[in-house]
């Protein structure tokens, strides 16, 4: 299985998941009008990782902006963690600059709504 | 909002939307270039003026989710109804954001219903509304909008309510308007 690595675009961040690191991010903008064509061999990709996980996974986000419809594939993509997070340790690390606080809030809701270890972390401008 | 016509005209439409100054216009067929055009433009206009981050961020995410909201929305591949308005007005440490398009009138009350929801809710409600939205949200090609979230995603970042008109145009169609201030 390959590492599942995609440059940003104008309206797409980038991402580069390792499987053998387990060491995963998303980063940049995430507002392409199709979120779930976008999404989907990402989703695809991690439905293999998650068969044979590694024994520490780490998810660092870290975006500028994202639209309603790339939180419900960022929602999606957390619940096939969860079900790695049975098997294995699995982290989210959700960054946010420490003067935005609707990224701040964003990160709570999907903590609140979310069974992984989800970390909030303050970035300086 | 009161803004009463009938069969009015587009272009007629715009201009009375435009008599206080728009500091932003775009008038005129809505695809998926002209929905990338506004949004990379807005971008720009709005990293070039002095408001604060805070306003500058509110008011860019709130304007992908209203030009997609838009852009969803059209009316198919007609001509006359695939255009659409899209402006921002410039008040005192405030952005005002406005929509227009087409709809069938069938999706009226559809719209209407969920605004009026929205309207009703205060923030600490408004908050548990999105977080209860996107823990039932389904990832499905069939539902590849955004779930309802916009509507409540926009109503939380403004902080205001939610003004909204419709038009008559004909019998199968309104002029849908949105606004919302920053």
């Amino acid at each position: 299985m390959d590492n599942y690595t995609l440059q940003p675009g104008s309206k797409t961040p980038f991402m580069q998941f390792n499987m053998t690191s387990g060491v995963f991010e998303i980063s940049g903008r995430s507002i392409p009008e199709n979120s779930i064509a976008f999404y989907k061999p990402l989703l695809d990709w991690v439905d293999e990782y998650v068969k044979s996980p590694n024994i520490k996974t780490v998810l660092s986000i870290k975006l500028e902006y994202f639209n309603t419809s790339s939180s419900k594939c960022l929602v999606e993509l957390f619940r096939k963690l969860e079900s790695v997070n049975e098997k294995s340790e699995v982290t989210v690390q959700w960054y946010y600059d420490e003067e935005d606080e609707d990224m701040l809030e964003s990160g709570q809701d999907f903590q609140f709504i979310l069974a992984i270890p989800f970390e909030l972390i303050p970035m300086e401008e | 909002m009161a803004l009463n016509h009938n069969n009015i005209a587009l272009e007629e439409m715009a201009s009375s939307l435009l008599a206080d100054k728009a500091m932003y216009n775009y008038i005129g067929i809505f695809d998926q270039a002209s929905a990338d055009k506004v949004i990379l433009e807005v971008n720009d206009l709005l990293n070039h003026h002095d408001y604060s981050l805070k306003i500058r961020k509110k008011a860019f995410c709130i304007t992908i989710e209203v030009v997609q909201n838009l852009f969803n929305y059209l009316c198919c591949n007609d001509v006359v109804y695939n255009k659409g308005i899209f402006l921002i007005h410039n008040n005192i440490n405030e952005v005002a954001i406005t929509s227009g398009n087409y709809i069938r009138k069938t999706e009226v009350n559809s719209i209407k219903s969920r605004i009026d929801l929205i309207n009703c809710l205060t923030s600490e409600e408004l908050r548990h509304f999105y977080r209860r939205l996107l823990e039932i949200s389904s990832f499905s090609i069939q539902d590849a909008g955004g779930a309802g979230l916009g509507f409540v995603d926009i109503a939380k970042k403004s902080g205001n309510k939610i003004e909204y008109d419709f038009l008559d145009i004909d019998n199968e169609y309104v002029f849908y308007i949105f606004k919302i201030i920053i």
